[in-house]
């Protein structure tokens, strides 16, 4: 498979009264037409920041910088002017948020908000822009689009919401979606509904999916390859099946120890000591050793080793180097 | 300990016009008995909508119900004025969702934990310093936190201050809305061992409300499931992975995305959405989702009955056996 989108040593600061925030650090992973990359990680990992540099939606002022590169499909998106940017983002490279509620603009109706996408992007040549939202509409699987696209938000429930949401985002057949946490504010039916549908437009337009997620039942049931992040450092990189049965980074096995899982009796969760570092104070070594059962005395004051795998797949972690242990 | 009869809770909604006669009603709760052992943890389950905060309010009595009675040791609660409520609250108490929003924000840690204890019992203040003290050290906080205000906490942090300005008056009921669904997982896992161990040392109570199966299953030995205000199954937890359940039920365990990718699901749960508590529909609640949908179902209403000990249904299906 053809690769869209190469991420290399992308880095996100931003300078603040209380220090200089971290928020990404050295996040280099690839993605491929038609994978669903899963970037799991706890709140403050720097999951959305990642994201929101890679369609540089952070705002540009001397107090925040961003560094690195990312290629999609052949052309480093850095290097681009604001205005070319502009035309790469929502028809190329397309986001979903979160919550529903506040995404969409409450005063517009559904049909305003899905047609406004067109009008920014008249390089996509729609003959018929409203046949195109109505089909879009029915392919989110909205009962009556014709009914619903002349309603406003507040009509909706919060799952007819977030299918606009994707209905929009697919409007000019972007290449790449990013979903930043789309069904944590729905219920757990409404979830699995919404999870089919994005399984359904991978399967049927081919689109690459980066999925931003704090769950990792979804990442193992949607993802083909998983990236997870700690204190604004892909700490693991590597397939979903690698990720679930042979967890490499001390992080991921401790998330996966404290996660209860449905119709596994556990007498006690393993929960991870400590909280995630301040990301104006991390030090010269790993973020992690503070909570990390494994960790050597080494471990606070080195920097952490990259350990290539195939297939740019990586883990950062200085335990198998100090140990003198293969890295599994 | 906890029983609760035939509870309702309809929250009337005006119509377009102020002159319009039949106002909108919305069915919060509708006709929910069920009954709490002494040092039991139940478990309440459902989706948004289905009733479960509202029935956490009423059991705290910040809410009347409409109809129905709450018995605590055998007392009646509802329908109380707020005078005799005071009292009761040192026996009954609360943890909340949000550990943003539940702590008042000017308030430092050591207040906030004391509040409950200079309201309810006759201490002096160096006997609640102690025991806020103590308190701090049992929900695995430090002694420096008692002087920090809220927003100088993680919300782990701040999920732990809630717990302990709850368990301070020693209450043998705490009724825990949601307590670990703000909190990432590393953080999720050490609260919910925290509340465990709550439970087993001082032989609380809880009604411990939430979303997640999952951690109902990990915390709780009975679940109620809810749906639009009405009770659709009561089971044990460790019956919870036997074939006969209700379809609801059913269908929230099918919906949960199982963390292992060698084990996909295929295909979505449920159709459609939990309808708003306005407009019900006649019959089962559940028949406009239900895939085992039959004629009766759209008629009438199924009551709950004990199909097998301590496990009770809401089924049609499951009643003409």
């Amino acid at each position: 498979m053809q690769t869209l989108l190469s991420v290399a040593n992308l880095q996100t600061h931003f300078e603040t009264p209380q220090g200089v925030v971290q928020a990404v650090n050295d996040v280099s992973f690839q993605l491929k037409k038609g994978e669903i990359l899963g970037i799991v990680g706890e709140s403050g990992s720097g999951k959305s920041v990642m994201a929101q540099s890679l369609m540089r939606v952070v705002p540009e002022s001397n107090l925040s910088k961003i560094s690195g590169e990312v290629y999609f499909n052949g052309i480093d998106l850095m290097t681009l002017s604001p205005k070319q940017m502009q035309n790469v983002r929502g028809s190329s490279i397309a986001m979903v948020t979160q919550n529903p509620s506040t995404s969409l603009n409450p005063v517009f109706t559904v049909q305003d908000q899905l047609l406004e996408t067109l009008k920014f992007h008249p390089q996509q040549k729609f003959k018929n822009p409203k046949e195109r939202m109505l089909q879009l509409m029915t392919e989110v699987q909205l009962p009556s689009p014709e009914l619903i696209a002349k309603r406003y938000p507040f009509q909706l429930s919060g799952g007819m919401k977030q299918r606009i949401s994707i209905a929009m985002a697919l409007m000019c057949e972007p290449e790449l979606l990013i979903a930043d946490e789309p069904t944590t504010a729905l219920d757990v039916t409404i979830q699995a509904q919404i999870l089919e549908l994005i399984k359904n437009i991978r399967n049927t337009h081919g689109t690459s999916i980066i999925f931003i997620t704090h769950d990792l039942g979804v990442v193992a049931q949607l993802c083909d390859t998983v990236g997870v992040m700690y204190a604004g450092q892909l700490v693991e990189y590597n397939t979903v099946e690698e990720i679930f049965k042979h967890p490499r980074h001390p992080y991921t096995q401790a998330l996966l120890a404290s996660n209860p899982v449905f119709g596994k009796k556990q007498t006690s969760l393993k929960a991870m000591k400590g909280q995630p570092p301040q990301l104006t104070q991390l030090g010269a070594g790993c973020a992690f050793a503070d909570r990390c059962e494994q960790a050597l005395p080494l471990c606070h004051h080195t920097k952490t080793d990259l350990i290539r795998l195939e297939n740019h797949y990586h883990h950062r972690c200085s335990i198998p180097t100090l140990s003198g242990l293969p890295s599994l | 300990m906890i029983e609760v009869k035939s509870l309702k809770k309809h929250y009337p909604i005006s119509g377009q016009g102020w002159l319009t006669k039949n106002p909108y009603v919305v069915h919060a709760v509708d006709d929910v008995s069920f009954s709490i052992d002494e040092g039991e943890a139940l478990g309440m389950v459902g989706e948004s909508g289905s009733g479960k905060s509202t029935i956490g309010q009423m059991l705290l009595m910040q809410t009347q119900p409409t109809d129905g009675e709450i018995y605590f040791d055998g007392d009646r609660i509802s329908h109380l004025p707020k005078s005799e409520t005071q009292v009761l609250l040192g026996n009954i108490q609360a943890v909340f969702q949000d550990p943003f929003d539940s702590l008042n924000p000017r308030m430092i840690v050591r207040d906030i934990i004391a509040e409950p204890l200079s309201n309810m019992k006759n201490w002096s203040s160096l006997q609640i310093d102690e025991r806020v003290a103590e308190l701090i050290i049992q929900v695995g906080l430090g002694k420096e936190h008692l002087n920090k205000y809220p927003h100088q906490l993680s919300g782990g942090q701040r999920q732990r201050i809630g717990i302990a300005r709850a368990i301070s008056v020693n209450p043998r009921f705490i009724v825990l809305d949601e307590p670990v669904s703000a909190l990432d997982v590393s953080v999720q896992a050490q609260v919910v061992n925290l509340l465990l161990d709550i439970q087993k040392k001082n032989n609380t109570t809880f009604l411990f409300i939430s979303h997640n199966l999952a951690i109902v299953e990990h915390v709780c030995s009975r679940i109620i499931i809810l749906y639009l205000g009405k009770i659709v199954e009561i089971i044990e937890t460790e019956k919870l992975h036997q074939p006969q359940l209700h379809p609801y039920t059913q269908a929230l365990i099918q919906s949960i995305p199982v963390p292992d990718p060698t084990r996909i699901k295929s295909g979505k749960a449920l159709t459609g959405e939990i309808g708003n508590g306005m407009s019900i529909a006649q019959g089962c609640r559940f028949s406009p989702r239900c895939p085992q949908v039959q004629a009766k179902c759209l008629e009438q209403t199924p009551p709950l009955i004990e199909i097998s000990p301590k496990h009770w249904m809401a089924c049609h299906q499951y009643h003409d056996f």
